[in-house]
């Protein structure tokens, strides 16, 4: 059997709310009753789940043994709901909605599917899962919290929408994508993983990066001076990311499968070991 | 037991465990994919003298980079030595081929438990004098080496199982262009079978060797037995009268299924016109683990 848990909002809390309960592990093997009993904070109140959600859980049959967590599903206007999704290990959350700040931050697996816009701390400090959004994210996503060194160091962020700054700040590994515009300092200060940027991108992309790819679709005008032209070419990898993306959902264009990037090295200020690509 | 009027002896193969791993090289199209897998897997015929056995597999159904690729067989006699060899194959043949990458071709064949990683991109990446870079995707790694093309890729860690190594049968005919016709049709049959390395050129033995020999420095000589120019002179031959040309076919595989099925449609295939007997080699029975009695097998 497949077990799904689906919370609606009711009434919009007016002050921001604590949403770490939202987690298809800590809901998962509860009853109705269970689950409207979870806590929520509330501003400096600690309520629950049921004062502001509607509780269902279905069953629908299924051809194989389903050990693993119930999948959840939010609905409503949830811009005030911080933390959803945050410490992640498994299964499925889906919110039909706008969230707010830290949502699937510090996930360890699953998936996180938002419909809607995220606030800003998408996916930070996280080490594995993946997290789609179909609309924009905040700045910060995929990075590190103030004064941790290393930010995202797995997963996978899937951004459908737009981006804001800093986005992959600080990243240890993992891949962000992001269909349309990001803002500056794309990949800022990061020490591995992917940034790819489909729309433009704000001014100082892969500032300060030590090692990494910064991957830029819509080349801008300029770059740091401290990035170094390499060469024009096919970099070998860029398929099994393009199809990576592609099976994960993010509608990348099949024609770019063999794409012709300019590379540069950078940030010389860092070693010079990070990688700029920009569509060619 | 008779197929088309040619003898099935009463006997049986005797192989051996053998590592074994499955390689894919992709490249920009199918001309440079075979080029390097035709110089990965070349000189590879025994690992007595040439410390592996390897051939192509197939044309791969769907590579990692999507561009055309060539699936090849490799086994060693322990997974130390095939590292060994693997490292020296890649790093020779396939890296040193225009456009190529390298990527675990996998052992989807064998149950999980079965395989062992072998490190190999993780160790070739060393050529890249410091320079070298990773990409994590999904659940790989892949090390990107610069080299004076490009960018040479190649997966960090590769798929090692416990193959079989010497399955074998072989083709006793009236003349040399009939044993050659029937190990020609067999071996064109065999191929068709995943999984499987037939490490002789062309897939067939025309010397095949017994254990030992008169000579002190020689650890294998000439099948006498199966020798028919020598045949009044070798008073343990094996050879039925009408006899003058053995052609033997050895047969690696993944899996014991698939040295069997290989053995199964080889076997029909090579009884033509002209062929007297099939026949297998084996020791006694007290050194191979993996036995192949024909007869079971056909019948």
């Amino acid at each position: 059997m497949n077990t799904r848990i689906q919370l609606t909002l009711r009434t919009t809390p007016e002050m921001p709310v604590e949403a770490e309960a939202l987690l298809p592990e800590m809901m998962t093997g509860k009853s109705v009753a269970e689950i409207e009993s979870l806590p929520l904070q509330v501003g400096n109140c600690t309520e629950t789940v049921g004062d502001h959600f509607r509780v269902e859980i279905s069953e629908t049959p299924s051809d194989e043994p389903n050990d693993g967590p119930a999948g959840l599903e939010l609905t409503g206007d949830l811009t005030r709901f911080k933390h959803i999704g945050e410490s992640m290990s498994c299964g499925t959350l889906t919110v039909n909605g706008p969230v707010g700040f830290h949502a699937g931050a510090k996930m360890s697996g699953g998936e996180l599917t938002i419909n809607g816009t995220a606030g800003d701390y998408l996916g930070a400090m996280m080490t594995g899962g993946t997290i789609v959004v179909n609309g924009n994210a905040g700045h910060f996503a995929g990075s590190a919290y103030r004064g941790f060194s290393r930010g995202m160091a797995g997963g996978t962020i899937l951004i459908n929408g737009n981006a804001g700054n800093l986005t992959g700040a600080r990243m240890r590994r993992g891949i962000i994508a992001v269909r349309g515009t990001c803002g500056d300092l794309a990949g800022f200060s990061m020490g591995a993983g992917t940034v790819l940027i489909g729309g433009e991108t704000g001014v100082r992309a892969g500032a300060n990066m030590v090692r990494g790819t910064v991957i830029l679709l819509t080349p801008p005008e300029s770059i740091m001076p401290t990035f170094r032209y390499d060469y024009t070419g096919r970099p070998p990898y860029w398929p099994l990311l393009h199809s990576s993306l592609s099976e994960a959902g993010w509608k990348a264009p099949e024609t770019m499968g063999q794409a012709v990037f300019k590379r540069y090295s950078g940030d010389f200020n860092e070693g010079g070991r990070g990688e700029l690509l920009l569509l060619s | 037991m008779r197929i088309n009027n040619v003898e099935i002896v009463d006997t049986f193969a005797e192989a051996f465990p053998m590592a074994a791993t499955r390689v894919t090289i992709t490249a920009k199209n199918e001309k440079w994919a075979m080029e390097a897998a035709l110089a990965a897997t070349g000189f590879a015929t025994s690992v007595i003298g040439c410390g592996i056995e390897a051939a192509i597999d197939g044309v791969s159904q769907q590579t990692p980079d999507g561009r055309p690729g060539l699936d090849c067989l490799f086994f060693g006699m322990s997974g130390d030595a095939l590292e060994k060899q693997m490292l020296k194959r890649i790093g020779q043949a396939i890296m040193t081929t225009p456009t190529t990458a390298c990527f675990d071709g996998g052992v989807d064949e064998c149950e999980a438990d079965r395989r062992e990683p072998l490190k190999l991109g993780g160790k070739i990446r060393y050529f890249g004098d410091g320079f070298q870079a990773s990409k994590v995707i999904g659940d790989s790694r892949y090390w990107r080496i610069p080299v004076m093309e490009g960018e040479f890729m190649i997966q960090e860690s590769f798929s090692m199982v416990k193959g079989i190594g010497g399955g074998n049968f072989m083709i006793l005919a009236e003349s040399d262009d009939a044993a050659l016709e029937a190990a020609e049709a067999a071996v064109e049959s065999m191929r068709e079978v995943r999984g499987v390395a037939l490490p002789f050129p062309g897939g067939i033995v025309r010397s095949g060797s017994q254990v030992g020999s008169r000579y002190a420095f020689l650890p294998a000589s000439t099948n006498v037995a199966f020798c028919p120019t020598i045949r009044s002179r070798v008073p343990q031959t094996v050879l039925p009268p009408g006899t003058n040309s053995v052609l033997e076919i050895v047969i690696d595989a993944l899996t014991y299924d698939q040295v069997a099925e290989a053995t199964r449609v080889g076997v029909r295939a090579a009884c033509l016109p002209g062929v007297l007997q099939i026949t297998a080699g084996n020791y006694g029975g007290k050194l191979g683990k993996h036995h192949f009695h024909l007869r079971e097998l056909l019948g």
